[in-house]
């Protein structure tokens, strides 16, 4: 009760300060009672919006002149792209396996692994802070590597290939469904896991009957989510030599074969959009 | 069967006796204050009393949810505060707890809702792949019957009514064959018609299981008509104890506003 009150008062200083600069309207009802309505802050957030452009602007040197110039350039070569050339397509499907084999590999190593991390970062099931905050750090970290570089020095570790690549996207594919899982993890409801206890249950098992059957349609929808980015991530990441798709994008690119780069590119659109149709289909029966 | 004839017999205890009972938080909060309390085998008790009085205070002591800080606690002879670890969990597979927002998995069927009851007696890879044999499933059924829901065995809890959601509680805590049930305000959450419906189904598991049943509740008139003991709780202190008949519009009043200082504590 008291922290309440507490609260609020540090609540109302908040808003005074605010309002202290933009007077609040007076809203008088016939029967005379008089009620404030806090000024809009919404042009005041607009504004800094606007400011945050401009300057983004100048500093990118974005030039719309460039884009008018070079216009017919580009019109040329998305022809060319749209023009696939099929005879090329019995060479497109090998590295389209090894992509669709790496992050399917890969999908499934990084979210076994990040079930029980997940867990053990999850704040209402794990009460030990010094752990569960461990865990989230190494999961930031780990998110904070852009996947491209994360690649590349997979690649050379491991030498280029495959593997490489594997290894890349299961580390990826770890950091973020370990992070979407214990956030999902901490909004299930504990009440079914008091009552387990309550019955006679221990820890795991009031956890692994009361708890595991919410999270685990939530993991399967992640995991599947991920899954999804990831086909579309492994096709670039042969572009640092991790295997797959993107070594003959670069090829054909380098060749300046855009007939070539089009069936490429047109394979993998075919290949993304159904496993996403699928993907989507079985989260919408999962939840 | 062969338990009720002997404490029939001995009669040397009570199903429930609290001994100068304190309860006292650790943020320093006493809820409970000198609680002296004796409840019978079979006895239909409901405990009325103000919003933060401790009421839950005193379910949740009975099965060492929460621990007593002084006084003694003994449920069917055994005293609470000195059971842990497995002799705990033991003791608490004899003592049911209805929740007021049901505590199921709301994803899962009916059904398999109340076959968890069964989880803290079964191998541990039994309970990770979750495998029931035909038997349990079969008294699994048979609890779900005793609530009157046997058809909505396989349907999602998430597709029943707030009423048929307490019931399905109610068949999981009967599945593990309990002696006492607590409740806590099981119909809160409720509207009045079924309120009264989940009201009757434990009048009648109290009548028919002989099960001694201790539940907290808001509405007055619910628990003078169903219930055949009352207790009021005001400010962690037992200010009434009395058969539900017998209890007077003032001493209602008392109980929940407390004017005066209570006089009836003990019988
Ligand atoms: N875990 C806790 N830590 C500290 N104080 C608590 C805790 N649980 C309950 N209390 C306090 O103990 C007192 C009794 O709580 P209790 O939950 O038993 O009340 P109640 O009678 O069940 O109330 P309600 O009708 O609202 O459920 C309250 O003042 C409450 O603030
Ligand atoms: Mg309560």
């Amino acid at each position: 009760m008291k922290q309440k009150e507490i609260h609020g008062e540090e609540e109302q200083l908040k808003v005074k300060l605010f309002d202290r600069i933009f007077k609040p309207q007076v809203i008088t009802l016939p029967n005379g009672k008089t009620v404030d309505r806090p000024r809009s802050r919404m042009p005041l957030i607009l504004l800094a919006l606007i400011l945050v452009l401009y300057w983004a602007l100048q500093m990118t040197g974005f030039d719309l002149s460039v884009i008018t110039a070079r216009f017919a350039k580009m019109l040329d070569l998305l022809k060319k792209i749209f023009q696939p050339d099929w005879t090329f397509f019995p060479k497109v499907i090998n590295p389209l396996l090894d992509t669709i084999k790496m992050s399917i590999l890969g999908t499934v190593i990084g979210c076994l692994l990040a079930l029980p991390v997940a867990i053990l970062s999850s704040s209402n099931i794990n009460k030990n802070v010094a752990i569960v905050s461990f865990f989230r750090f190494i999961l930031g970290l780990i998110r904070t590597l852009p996947t491209l570089i994360l690649a590349q020095v997979c690649a050379l570790i491991f030498s280029l290939g495959t593997f490489a690549g594997t290894v890349a996207i299961s580390i990826f594919t770890f950091g973020i469904v370990a992070k979407m899982l214990f956030e999902s993890i901490e909004t299930i409801d504990m009440g079914p896991f008091e009552a387990m206890e309550a019955l006679g249950a221990d820890k795991f098992q009031a956890f692994w009957s009361a708890c595991v059957p919410q999270i685990l349609p939530v993991y399967l929808s992640h995991s599947l989510y991920c899954f999804e980015m990831n086909i579309r991530a492994s096709a670039i990441l042969g572009y640092v030599g991790a295997g797959g798709l993107g070594i003959t994008i670069n090829e054909r690119v380098g060749w300046r074969d855009y007939n070539g780069l089009g069936m490429v590119l047109l394979t993998l659109f075919v290949v993304v959009v159904s496993i996403e149709f699928f993907s989507e289909y079985l989260r919408k029966k999962l939840s | 069967m062969i338990d009720s004839c002997i404490t029939e017999k001995e009669k040397s205890h009570s199903m429930i006796e609290f001994k100068n009972v304190y309860k006292t938080y650790p943020n320093g909060f006493t809820a409970l204050k000198d609680i002296n309390l004796q409840i019978e085998q079979g006895e239909f008790v409901a405990v009325i009393g103000l919003s933060g009085a401790g009421k839950s205070t005193i379910l949740r002591c009975i099965n060492r949810m929460h621990d007593v800080t002084s006084g003694t606690l003994t449920v069917d002879g055994v005293d609470v505060n000195t059971l842990k670890g497995k002799e705990l969990r033991k003791f608490r597979r004899k003592v049911g707890m209805i929740f007021q927002s049901f505590n199921l998995v709301s994803r899962s069927t009916a059904i398999k809702n109340v076959l968890t009851a069964e989880v803290p007696e079964m191998n541990f890879f039994r309970v990770l792949f979750g495998i029931f044999n035909k038997e349990q499933k079969l008294h699994a059924l048979e609890s779900l019957d005793k609530v009157g829901i046997l058809s909505k065995a396989y349907t999602r809890c998430d597709q029943l009514s707030g009423g048929q959601q307490q019931r399905v509680a109610l068949a999981r805590t009967l599945n593990q064959n309990p002696q006492i049930i607590l409740a806590d305000e099981p119909v809160a959450s409720l509207d009045p018609i079924m309120a009264r419906q989940v009201m009757k189904d434990f009048v009648r598991i109290n009548k028919d299981y002989n099960i001694t049943i201790l539940l907290n509740i808001h509405h007055v008139d619910l628990a003078l008509q169903y219930c055949d003991r009352v207790i009021g709780v005001r400010e962690g202190q037992i200010v009434f104890d009395g058969p539900a008949g017998t209890i007077t519009q003032e001493q209602i009043d008392e109980v929940y506003n407390g004017t005066k200082v209570p006089t009836l504590g003990e019988e």
